[in-house]
């Protein structure tokens, strides 16, 4: 009989937890001020902590706070939702807290977060609605690990200017066959 | 040669693997090129090296521990190449 794989939610470097109350503050404050703010869901908005629970939790299937094993800290937070059982797809969203950050902390975050739901969820695909001025983060794994299939052109207005809006998706085999090495190396030991 | 073929514990195949991330030809990667800064490495390209360089035989999760954990803000091709050499390279020649 073959063994029960439980998708894991710890790395060497990272590990996922969930959302409490306790977090509220810290998330409502983080993802209304500061580097944050302009550039993810809100885009500088400031809603009420009424109106951000509910943007923060409709619709969601999982949703994980990506902490350090080293000293606890929250470094971002990844969630899936929109699912959508009959076509096999979701909405994928990651928020790194310090988007200058370099370390390779948020990545390996995703890592395991992406392994995690197609461990638990028979979808095919994962779509990521990403505005232009967010994609030179991580644009090289394009053709690797995503693809683009979407671009609504001058869609969103930050900065004084107008951006695209890009939808990638994430496909499952090619997430199998590429991004399993990283968890690997993350999850080992 | 082709930079997944590129042995990493040569500098010549180090700086293959830093320019496949880079997606740059080896000639134009320089030593004293940060790796964000100048040679553009978004988040994907940095893990995707590291874990490259660290995947072989004897490298091991100590080296992907003390990579993974650092911040990269400054770091150069060079820098990068001395902490790869005195870890990995220098196991591999004992052996």
């Amino acid at each position: 009989m073959e063994r029960f794989a439980v998708p894991s939610l710890i790395g060497r470097h990272v590990y996922l937890r969930a959302v409490t109350p306790q977090d509220f503050g810290f998330l409502h404050a983080t993802e209304t001020s500061g580097e944050l703010g302009p550039r993810w869901r809100f885009r500088g908005a400031t809603p009420s902590p009424e109106q951000w629970s509910h943007s923060t939790w409709g619709n969601v299937l999982a949703q994980f706070l990506v902490a350090t094993t080293k000293d606890n800290s929250p470094v971002g937070m990844v969630a899936v939702h929109q699912a959508n059982f009959q076509d096999g797809h979701a909405q994928l969203s990651a928020a790194r807290f310090k988007p200058s950050d370099k370390t390779p902390s948020m990545m390996l975050g995703l890592a395991i977060f992406l392994q995690y739901v197609f461990g638990c969820w028979d979808l095919r695909k994962l779509y990521m609605e990403v505005p232009e001025y967010n994609y030179s983060q991580f644009s090289s794994g394009v053709g690797n690990f995503f693809e683009i299939e979407g671009r609504l052109r001058d869609h969103l207005y930050s900065g004084g200017r107008f951006w695209d809006q890009l939808t990638l998706a994430i496909y499952r085999d090619v997430w199998v066959d590429r991004g399993g090495a990283i968890v690997e190396l993350e999850t080992a030991g | 040669m082709r930079a997944h073929d590129s042995d990493p514990t040569t500098q010549e195949g180090f700086i293959a693997r830093v320019a496949d991330a880079a997606r740059l030809p080896p000639s134009e990667v320089d030593l004293d090129a940060r790796l964000i800064e100048d040679l553009g490495l978004d988040s994907i390209a940095l893990l995707e090296l590291i874990a490259s360089v660290v995947a072989i035989p004897l490298a091991g999760e100590p080296l992907f521990d003390e990579l993974a954990a650092q911040r990269w803000d400054e770091t150069t091709v060079r820098d990068f190449w001395r902490r790869y050499k005195k870890r990995v390279v220098v196991i591999m020649d004992a052996d």
